[in-house]
């Protein structure tokens, strides 16, 4: 029973998919027609969504269709609420992990306590950038929204004449709204979103990464060996690619290597990609075909061997 | 020690060795100045001509470009400035963007901050050419849509696309309903008709998910993407094809459009060049590694080697006196350069900040790359850039916040300097350092992608609909997105041990939800791939000018082979037997290698393009500020 629904919730959303793929291929060859009204070809949807005598005018099969867009739009918007939901995981696991690393006095639990203590330094710092900071800006931005608009739709005039008429329209209360508004974006205001983004959040995040370049270079030095012909024509193509695209080495091969590094990447390396490619679409196609008829156990039985 | 023990050793030579080797030669940019010429290539071309046109073409101008970011600080060396650049151009010739994300919380800061390094560049730009000062409005130029965070892309990318509107439903700055009322900008944008353009800057391969489903509905829709060199060779095949319109491969590519958005600054900049002396030590260090080889083998072969003495063996840890003098090392000159800094900040009553060029500067004349400036020069620079009836209101405000916001970037830039350092001390193993840093940062990660993620996200896309529809007058079928709470508590049975299967649901269903749309994108991938192979190939002419018909036959004819050959070496159940089917399968496998020598390159960029704004952010913003001004 258990394994039965765990496949249905694989095999449910997936059958919907496949349904508005289907349908999408239906619309597209235009074996139906979708309205006796004129409509925009794309936004047909949203004209819809205005005006309900509009959905009077659709056909049986564009009402169905429009039925299954929508639906398919409210499963996007709902999959990124469900993906934030989870997030209380990671918080349970830190606070398990750390914590009781903390209370048996693990070793490094001096490390443990300062995940404890950037956490709640961050924490307390964006609860006041929310509270205090984004809130106010907001307000402000919202409440002088139209009058800045307005200004910003005079100046894009061209005709002096009209510019002019359409900057006279603007009253003294808009203009107080537009100066409100620039004064408040003029005036400094500590940000700790900013601040920890920008000096800390970014920094460490690009540092991490940036260590591959150096294990990169000496993986390099120690693993690349020219043992084999195909080792030989790898490492060939490999410096042709990496002389050619690149200011130095174009300035040190005088320009000569640029165009056969061109030809390397866009249609060597392009044919190469495009046959392993065709492979991969194809094998994909399969592995999702086996898991959607449920020859894939490895899903279904992954939480009844945990039992 | 005879040379062949030195070439052996040579072979064995300790890792933290080449690590100071590769620092040393990434940061020669940054004390020697030096420039060299910037040749686009012709993917580079083709994505500014497409983006061109779009802005000189009226009708086109009049739609709007959905810019896609999907990247994280991590490849910020290579998608920062693809994406910075891009909107520079569009900000310059006026053309209206709308930036959105499907990455959590970090990406979109991390796009966010660099919109806004895009209009101060352009606010630069105009200052440094004697131009008005372009104001840039939010909401009439330009929307920020914020992010929907999606780990799983292939479900959202045809409603991202085809159905912006509702499947972002609010903008992030002022959390109001897209509706022409509330932006401006929206009257031009109803549908996906309206798109000029979908620009996808990403570290994987989104733009191609983006060619397999919304592509695959609307054809016309023209993509053009911008991604890490270990990406860009995947993307190729998609240009060729024509489902992409343009491709940016990588730090590189960003450059080559610059050079192209820039013509009067076609010119290699510190960081560039900071990644081309990476690359041509990488090349060097392998011919010496081979070299050392070669001729190990050969006196190895001879009986001429000796087995190496036991204390050679590499990577063995520092001893922790060496380490503990390091870190005491380290921490007088990190508190040396606070006192410094502090000492001429307070004595000239002066910040530092990276010189900006002036419309009255001199061309022949070189220019520090660093200045010191007191409020009374902020003050004049802010009166020179405001109109005459505004100086007196926004003058001396705004040199204030420029003043404190000077003051604030540069304690930042301490911190930063020290986290940066912190994470770097992992080439020398394991150290106190290293772990102190690694536990601010998962704290600091945790509490950020937990805290914007529900304020950013949660509030206002599930929250908010929620309790507007319990009231009297709002849509009363909003309170339905109650119910993905059902789905949202399953997640945390993944704790019982009992109910644990009921976890096993929602990640079924997330399965489920990638298999399902998987079918159509990959076909939508595939059929283009396969329809594009069948293209004319004679009259062939390889001699012809580049571009001309006979070259471009001659490059597919070429592309052909290539492919074929890739393909024949995975026929594993038919193993030729004569010479000329081991022929083959050999040319295959040498063609399978020819590609892997450019992922090689390709990975090569990307791992340096990351490396490199690091080395120069500690010897330029951070040392550089202090030392060179």
């Amino acid at each position: 029973m258990r394994r039965k629904l765990i496949w249905l919730s694989i095999v449910v959303p997936a059958t919907l998919y496949l349904v508005f793929f289907f349908n999408e291929g239906l619309k597209a060859f235009g074996w139906w027609e979708l309205s006796s009204a004129e409509m925009p070809v794309d936004s047909w949807r949203s004209e819809v969504a205005k005006s309900p005598e509009l959905y009077d005018q659709l056909t049986t099969f564009g009402r169905w269709t429009y039925c299954l867009e929508e639906v398919e739009t409210t499963i996007g918007r709902a999959i990124p609420v469900l993906i934030v939901l989870a997030l209380g995981l990671g918080i349970i696991n830190l606070f398990s992990v750390h914590g009781a690393n903390l209370i048996k006095r693990k070793s490094g639990w001096g490390y443990s306590a300062i995940v404890f203590l950037s956490f709640a330094v961050v924490a307390g710092a964006l609860m006041y950038q929310y509270r205090a900071i984004d809130h106010e800006q907001r307000q402000v931005h919202i409440d002088s929204a139209a009058a800045v608009a307005k200004l910003a739709k005079a100046n894009e005039v061209e005709d002096e004449t009209k510019r002019d008429g359409a900057l006279a329209a603007i009253t003294d209360e808009e203009w107080e709204q537009i100066h409100a508004c620039q004064a408040y974006d003029d005036a400094y205001r500590f940000e700790p979103w900013r601040f920890y983004n920008n000096y800390i959040n970014f920094p460490l995040q690009s540092t991490v990464m940036g260590l591959l370049g150096f294990y990169i270079t000496y993986a390099a030095y120690r693993a690349f060996r020219i043992r084999t012909l195909e080792a030989t024509v790898m490492m060939v193509s490999a410096a042709v690619v990496l002389l050619g695209n690149d200011a130095l080495g174009v300035w040190l091969t005088h320009e000569k290597l640029m165009k056969v590094a061109d030809f390397d990447n866009t249609v060597l390396n392009s044919g190469m990609q495009r046959g392993l490619l065709l492979g991969i679409q194809v094998a994909v196609i399969v592995a999702c075909l086996r898991m959607y008829l449920g020859y894939e156990r490895g899903i279904v039985d992954a939480g009844q061997e945990r039992e | 020690m005879r040379p062949i023990d030195f070439v052996q050793r040579l072979q064995n030579i300790d890792r933290r060795l080449i690590y100071v080797v590769v620092a040393i030669v990434l940061g020669i940019p940054c004390v020697v100045k030096f420039s060299l010429p910037i040749f686009a290539d012709r993917y580079s071309r083709k994505t500014f001509e497409v983006i061109d046109r779009i802005t000189r073409d009226p009708v086109e101008k009049e739609k709007v470009v959905l810019v896609l970011s999907n990247w994280g600080p991590a490849s910020e060396g290579e998608n920062g400035p693809q994406l910075q650049y891009v909107l520079q151009h569009l900000l310059r010739r006026g053309v209206r963007f709308m930036l959105c994300s499907t990455g959590d919380a970090v990406p979109w800061a991390v796009a966010d901050a660099y919109l806004e390094k895009a209009i101060v560049a352009e606010k630069q730009r105009a200052y440094q050419l004697g131009e008005p000062i372009p104001e840039f409005v939010y909401g009439v130029d330009y929307l920020k849509l914020g992010f929907n965070f999606c780990t799983v892309f292939e479900p959202v990318a045809k409603t991202l696309v085809l159905d912006t509107r509702s499947f972002y439903a609010k903008d992030i700055v002022l959390r109001k309903e897209l509706t022409d009322e509330n932006f401006p900008l929206l009257e031009h944008f109803h549908g996906v008709e309206d798109l000029a353009l979908v620009y996808v800057v990403s570290h994987t391969e989104d733009a191609r998910i983006i060619c397999g489903t919304a592509k695959r509905q609307v054809p016309e829709l023209l993509v053009a993407t911008a991604v890490t060199g270990i990406t860009a060779n995947d993307m190729y095949p998609y240009v060729k094809s024509g489902q992409l319109c343009g491709l940016l491969n990588s730090s590189r590519g960003a450059s080559e459009y610059k050079s192209l958005l820039e013509p009067g600054d076609v010119r290699t900049n510190a960081r560039d060049n900071s990644q081309s002396l990476g690359k041509l030590l990488l090349l060097v260090l392998v011919v010496l590694g081979n070299l050392a080889y070669l001729l190990t083998r050969r006196a190895e072969r001879a009986g001429t080697l000796r087995p190496l003495p036991l204390h050679s063996k590499p990577m063995s840890d520092l001893p922790k006196t060496a380490l503990r003098m390091l870190g005491y090392s380290f921490a007088a000159f990190y508190l040396g350069t606070i006192g410094l800094e502090l000492y001429n900040d307070i004595s000239s009553h002066t910040v530092p900040r990276h010189r900006v060029a002036r419309a009255d500067d001199d061309e022949n004349k070189v220019y520090p790359a660093h200045e010191r400036m007191n409020r009374e020069d902020l003050l004049a620079e802010q009166e020179a850039q405001l109109d005459d009836t505004e100086v007196a209101r926004r003058a001396q405000v705004r040199a204030d916040a420029g003043y404190a916001l000077l003051i604030e970037g540069r304690i930042g830039e301490f911190v930063a300097a020290l986290m940066t350092i912190g994470i770097l001390a992992f080439l020398l193993g394991e150290n106190k350092l290293y772990r102190v840093t690694e536990a601010i940062m998962v704290g600091a990660a945790m509490a950020y992608t937990v805290f914007d993620n529900v304020n950013k996200q949660l509030v206002p896309r599930w929250i908010q609909p929620i309790v507007e529809g319990t009231q009297r007058d709002g849509n009363h079928w909003n309170v339905l997105w109650a119910l993905l709470l059902i789905p949202g508590v399953l997640w945390y049975f993944v704790y019982s041990k009992k109910y644990r299967w009921l976890n096993q649901l929602v990640v079924a269903m997330f399965v489920g939800l990638v298999v399902g749309p998987e079918f159509g994108n990959r076909l939508g991938q595939l059929v283009p791939q396969i329809v594009d192979c069948v293209q004319p190939i004679w009259p062939i002419w390889p001699f012809a000018a580049d571009g001309a018909l006979g070259w471009r036959h001659f490059e597919h004819f070429t592309f052909l082979v290539i492919m074929i050959l890739s393909l024949t070496y995975f026929i594993f159940f038919l193993r030729p037997k004569t010479k000329a089917g081991k022929g083959v399968i050999t040319a295959g496998r040498l063609a399978m290698m020819i590609g892997f020598g450019v992922m090689f390159a390709n990975t090569v960029n990307t791992r340096l393009a990351w490396l490199s704004p690091r080395i120069s952010y500690l010897l330029d913003d951070w040392l550089g500020k202090l030392f060179a001004s």
